[in-house]
């Protein structure tokens, strides 16, 4: 009746190999070091900067989120969105890593060490 | 099959996609998971409308329930579940016309899963206007495989009871 078949042997090779490629590309994505730095960004507007040496509790003017920073990572941890995508991203600490709340239009995410935070928390 | 059966056909299978939604909505959020990790188990449903009712039915049922997101979970997600909905189809529809039958349905499935994160994270990066989630990547390639895999699987299982339901011959070949 049916031709196609439900599972095929090479399946599970071309999975096993996707699934390789994609963790390796996970690992050279999150290879970056440390920077201690961090960038509210507005759509493409960065709106503040904050030092993740500092452990504390910040909330910026004019949005319904909370941000957390502690032992050098931070996280958004509570936000007004109704899929709380952001949140559930939980901490983040290396260049390159980044959160979103997508109805808000925020992105969290680990910018590189050179300038000053604009904003000390905590 | 009769008109009449495909419109009833057709009703059902949508009821089916928008129970499926709602309810894995209400599912907690998965601990240990990162976001992206969705079961996705009303594709179970577009999947099977793509391969026993056609491709028009198929599109027709992702858009309708798209519109059911969009008046229970708000507009971000309605155009996020539209993106990942239609880019999964597309998928699914090109990979069955160049491998015809020699595609198996489980790999048929995590393509279409992966496309469908995929096509999520692509609205995502527009609507930011920013490249900052495309660190994220891999994760959805990883979730996809694992939760494509998972619906491929119910797939099968729900398969003779949806035939039951449709008259069960599979068509577009």
């Amino acid at each position: 009746m049916e031709k196609r078949k439900f599972i095929l042997k090479s399946d599970l090779i071309i999975l096993l190999i996707l699934g390789l490629i994609a963790i390796a590309a996970f690992v050279f994505f999150n290879r970056g070091e440390e920077t201690g730095y961090a960038e509210i960004v507005y759509e493409n507007e960065v709106i503040e900067r904050l030092d993740l040496s500092k452990d504390g509790i910040y909330s910026p003017t004019g949005f319904d989120v909370t941000f957390e920073v502690k032992d050098g990572a931070v996280a958004f941890i509570s936000s007004d969105c109704p899929d709380k995508i952001c949140v559930n991203t939980g901490f983040i600490s290396k260049r390159g890593q980044s959160a979103v709340c997508l109805p808000n239009r925020l992105t969290l995410r680990i910018a590189g060490g050179e300038g000053t935070a604009d904003i000390y928390i905590g | 099959m009769s008109k009449t059966r495909k419109i009833t056909t057709m009703a059902m299978l949508f009821a089916l996609a928008m129970v499926l939604s709602y309810m894995e909505g209400m599912l907690p959020p998965m601990p240990y998971l990162p976001p992206g990790f969705k079961l996705g188990l009303s594709n179970i449903i577009t999947m099977y409308t793509l391969f026993y009712m056609g491709k028009k039915q198929a599109f027709l049922i992702a858009i309708l329930k798209s519109g059911f997101v969009l008046i229970t979970r708000g507009g971000v997600s309605g155009v996020l579940s539209l993106a990942g909905g239609i880019s999964s189809l597309i998928v699914m529809i090109i990979l069955a016309f160049v491998f015809k039958d020699k595609i198996s349905y489980l790999l048929l499935s995590v393509m279409g899963a992966i496309f469908h994160n995929m096509g999520q994270l692509a609205v995502v990066t527009l609507i930011m206007v920013n490249t900052y989630a495309l660190w994220y990547t891999p994760v959805l390639i990883v979730a996809g495989i694992v939760m494509g895999s998972v619906t491929g699987t119910l797939l099968k299982v729900v398969m003779p009871h949806l035939n039951s339901l449709s008259g069960g011959k599979e068509r577009g070949r």
